[in-house]
This record gives C-alpha cells, sequence and structure tokens, in this order.
C-alpha cells in the first residue's frame, strides 16, 4: 500500500519510499546506506519544510494521527536521524565511533 | 564557578586521604581479579536490573540475565501487587523456567514437566505428585532472589543474605536525589551491545570529564571550559557511590535541527545549555548529574530527562551494556519529534564514548603498560578502583588496584 502525504508536503512526496520509515532501525539503516551528498538532498528538502510541517502536525493536539498524517511524521523522524550527520559531522557516521550496526535497538525489540 | 581551592588539585584537598599516586594496569588483565570479582562484588552488592514499571500489572514479568553470575533472574509481579524475583530455575530438574524475555502469564510452568508455579513463586501443582517421596509443595517453590525497590528503580542482591538493606546500601546517596522526578519520565528508549573489553573499561568511559573535549569533539563542539577551572562542576564521594557534576555549556548553540526539536521537547541542549535546575548539591547552572551506583550502574539526571548505564561482565574480558534514555510521555506529535532529536543525539555521542572501549582493551592486552596515572579530575575514577580495592580487602583478598595505599 503506498503512503501518502497531507495537503499541501507534495514536495515531499518523492522522498517517501526512502525516508518515510516507522523504525529507528529503518530510519538508522536507510542513514548507513545513503552517500552523504543522498542525505543532503533529503535534509535541504525536510529542515525547510520541517517548521510548517510540525506546526501542522500540532493541530492534532494529542489525538492519534491518521495515516496520511503518520507518513509526515515519519519524514521528520528521518530528519532527526540525519541531522547529526549534515549538522555536525559532515559524514554519514562520525569517523571513528563505536559501529551503530553492532547495537541493538533495544526499544523496538521487546516491551521496556 | 570559582574552586576555593588551587585549581589543579582541588579534589585532592577535598578527599585528602585519597591516594594520589598510579594505578596497577594488571588487574584489569587478570582471570584471578575478575574471578574475586564476581563473588566479591557481584555476588555481594545490591544490582540495579530495571525499573518497575517495566512490570506494571500483576502477571507482568521480565528475564534478566546477569552472565557474571550465571544467573538468570525472573522478575514477576504477584497478585497481591509485589514484585518478586526469583532464579529462573524449576524445582524439579533445573529446567530454565521461562524462556520469553517478557511477558504476561497468570502462572509460571516449566515446559519439561509441566510444574506450575503461582505468581508469588509457590509450587501451585505437579503433575504424579503422589509418586514423589516424602514430598511437601511447600517445600519446593522457586529459589526467592532478594529485591528492593528505591525510586522505582529494581535491585536484586544475590547474596543468601545481604550485608544491608538498600537504604542502608544506598545511604546518604540515596537522599541525593529525592526531588528528582523519575516517575515524570516513562518514555523508555534503550540500546544494549556486547563488548569485547573488561567490565571497568566500560564503568571508565563514563565517571569522568577529562575526555569531553576529544571523544566529544565533534559533538559536543562548544562545551567550553576554562582548564584552570577543571571539567567538574562538583564531586561527593560516598563511601561507595559518587555524584559528579557537570556544568552546562552556556555557549552552547543549538544546530538548526535540535533548536527545533527544543521548541517542542525538553532535550539535552536544553539541559547542557543550563537551564537553572533544582536538583544535586550545587543547585545553580549544572547541566547534568552523573551518579554511579557502585558496582555497575549510572543513574545522570538533567532537567526533563535522565538516562542510565548499566554494565554486567560477561567473562573478563566480554562485558554486556545497555543505556536507557528516559523522557516524559510524548502527547503530541511535536514532543514525539523532539524528543526523537534527542534521542539520536543522545544515541549519536554515546558511540563516541564507546568508540575508544574495545581499542583500550587492545592495547591493554600484552600488558605493556604497568601503572595507569590519574589526574586530580579523575577522581571518581580513582575512587571507584579504591572502592574495589576495599572490596576485595573485606572479603579476605589482597588489594590489587593501589596495593601501596
Amino acid at each position: 500500500m503506498t503512503k501518502t502525504l497531507p495537503t499541501g508536503f507534495t514536495e515531499l512526496e518523492p522522498f517517501i519510499e526512502l525516508w518515510a520509515l516507522s523504525t529507528e532501525s529503518e530510519r538508522l539503516t536507510q542513514r548507513l546506506a545513503s552517500t552523504l551528498d543522498e542525505l543532503r538532498v533529503y535534509y535541504d528538502v525536510i529542515s525547510e519544510l520541517a517548521p510548517r510541517a510540525l506546526d501542522h502536525l500540532q493541530s492534532f493536539g494529542s489525538e492519534e494521527l491518521p495515516e496520511n498524517e503518520t507518513t509526515l511524521l515519519e519524514l521528520l523522524f528521518s530528519l532527526a536521524e540525519i541531522a547529526p550527520a549534515i549538522e555536525m559531522f559532515n559524514s554519514v557516521v562520525e569517523e571513528g565511533v563505536y559501529d551503530p550496526r553492532k547495537i541493538t535497538i533495544v526499544h523496538e525489540q521487546m516491551r521496556v | 564557578m570559582s574552586p576555593s581551592s588551587p585549581p589543579n588539585h582541588r579534589f585532592h584537598e577535598q578527599y585528602p586521604d585519597m591516594s594520589t599516586g598510579a594505578m596497577k594496569a594488571a588487574p584489569l588483565l587478570s582471570d584471578e581479579v575478575y574471578d574475586n570479582e564476581k563473588d566479591a562484588v557481584f555476588g555481594k552488592h545490591w544490582l540495579c536490573i530495571g525499573r518497575e514499571v517495566q512490570v506494571p500489572n500483576r502477571g507482568d514479568y521480565f528475564v534478566k540475565e546477569i552472565p557474571v553470575a550465571k544467573a538468570s533472574i525472573i522478575i514477576v509481579r504477584d497478585r497481591s501487587g509485589k514484585v518478586n524475583a526469583f532464579h529462573n530455575v524449576c524445582r524439579h530438574r533445573s529446567n530454565k523456567m521461562m524462556w520469553e524475555q517478557s511477558g504476561t502469564c497468570r502462572a509460571m510452568t516449566c515446559k519439561f514437566h509441566g510444574w506450575s508455579y503461582k505468581l508469588d513463586g509457590s509450587l501451585a501443582d505437579v503433575p504424579d505428585e503422589g509418586r514423589f517421596f516424602d514430598f511437601n509443595k511447600e517445600e519446593h517453590g522457586l529459589i526467592r532472589v532478594h529485591l528492593e525497590i528505591w525510586r522505582g528503580f529494581i535491585f536484586i542482591c544475590l547474596a543468601e543474605t545481604p550485608a544491608e538493606s538498600l537504604t542502608q546500601y544506598l545511604g546518604e546517596f540515596g537522599s541525593y536525589l529525592a526531588d528528582y522526578p523519575f516517575e515524570k519520565y516513562s518514555q523508555c528508549f534503550a540500546y544494549s551491545a556486547k563488548f569485547k573489553c573488561n567490565w571497568k573499561v566500560v564503568t571508565d568511559a563514563f565517571q569522568e570529564a577529562y575526555h569531553v573535549p576529544y571523544v566529544h569533539g565533534k559533538s559536543l563542539v562548544d562545551y567550553h571550559h576554562e582548564p584552570e577551572l577543571g571539567l567538574f562542576d562538583a564531586v561527593k564521594l560516598h563511601p561507595r557511590h559518587a555524584t559528579f557534576n557537570m556544568p552546562s555549556a552556556k555557549e552552547h548553540r543549538a544546530s538548526r535541527t535540535e533548536a527545533l526539536g527544543f521548541q517542542y521537547s525538553a532535550n539535552i541542549a536544553a539541559a547542557i545549555s543550563g537551564a537553572e535546575t533544582d536538583y544535586g548539591q550545587d543547585k545553580k547552572s549544572w547541566g547534568f548529574s552523573g551518579n554511579r551506583i557502585f558496582p555497575n550502574f549510572f543513574c545522570d539526571v538533567l532537567d526533563g530527562l535522565y538516562f542510565t548505564h548499566e554494565i554486567i561482565p560477561v567473562s573478563r574480558g566480554e562485558t554486556w551494556y545497555e543505556h536507557r534514555m528516559y523522557f516524559a510521555k510524548p502527547e503530541t506529535a511535536g514532543q514525539r519529534f523532539g524528543q526523537e532529536v534527542s534521542k539520536i543525539m543522545l544515541r549519536d555521542a554515546l558511540l563516541e564514548d564507546l568508540s575508544t572501549l574495545e581499542h583500550t582493551q587492545e592495547a591493554m592486552e600484552g600488558g605493556a603498560l604497568k601503572d595507569i596515572v590519574l589526574q586530580d579530575e579523575e577522581v571518581v575514577l580513582r575512587h571507584f578502583y579504591e572502592t574495589l580495592d576495599a572490596t576485595l580487602v573485606k572479603d579476605n583478598f589482597q588489594p590489587v588496584y593501589f596495593p601501596e595505599k
């Protein structure tokens, strides 16, 4: 089933397939599978739209989000995932750090 | 913040009885010391292994593996609401009882011969009971492990009789965080890994700030300190536990996404840029308070979130580690986003802390370095090893880290 976005965010449609991911481990995997340039392409678009997207999502308050709004939030989670690469490290993963693929993301594996 | 003592040995002035000499490196490689610590440290002290909220309802359980003790422990909330700890071992022929890491059950039943235990550990049902000899079910309940709870944190003690209650064990330290609202921060994110290094190489990554400008040079690039003031804001050493406060980084400029996240949720940026906070010994403008509960648990508290490090030895050269971050339960999409930003930043900073562990172990294995030199600001580390020595001595072993002290 193809994910869709709410009206007004068509600029993000090309990125749904790669970045509308519902788990941290998928988003981390996608980050690690990308080049820095590929991350920048997404970063430039999503970081520009993020304030408006968040404003829009805040209108739902604490209600459960409809599916297409969740897709928008997932794209924002992917911004959170790639932001350090662009804003801090200028590298997909910081050079010399412990390999993130060796870390178990426990909160997605069991009830903590 | 100016120190009241000369800036280069201020902690030694605060704690003049502590050693100043080098520490021996060989014990970190010794199988004998590992074996001794297995019993004297992990076999006898209170170990923090989770939080009560992991078993919110009657029948909820989780299983905690403690490799250093070759123990598997069931933590289960019984019908009366009490949280119990049992060895995950059937009283019949020692089969492992619970094979899932967590769940909810009405009773605990062994898959081998159907022995069934109530949630309070008592043996309820034994198929073919009449064929046992002089058999009284009351004498064959699950083997209980001592469990006590402090501020929602579950501690267990593997000793047959703990030398002290948990309250006595925590002592003055226990009241130190009395005001911190742990219960408010129930949204938990957790990461674990197994490292090829001794458990103390892991603990040492988290009990000094000397490494911050180097290890975290890219993530905390503007965490500026005047070198003459040192890196800790304040340190308080208890007989076994320790508190060390990191000053805030007032010069910290949030990155674009960090600033956006901060609009919606507490995060590390807010904390380290030094909101006036109410917790801890020196209540003004500290970034966060690191707290080591001996032997292997850290609970670091900030304004709006806290995180923990849990370190369990697997073998002399292998260690299991789990990192948990706790936030307030997010209610809006914005809060979820803000937490995601903070979580990823913390996770990436953690990868920096973990970067040296296996390299250090590898470099140590050859035994080339005989003495580890510690500066005054590494006082919490020094205190940790002095405490380990004291623990060994109490169990009639020789002190090994500072044998001359």
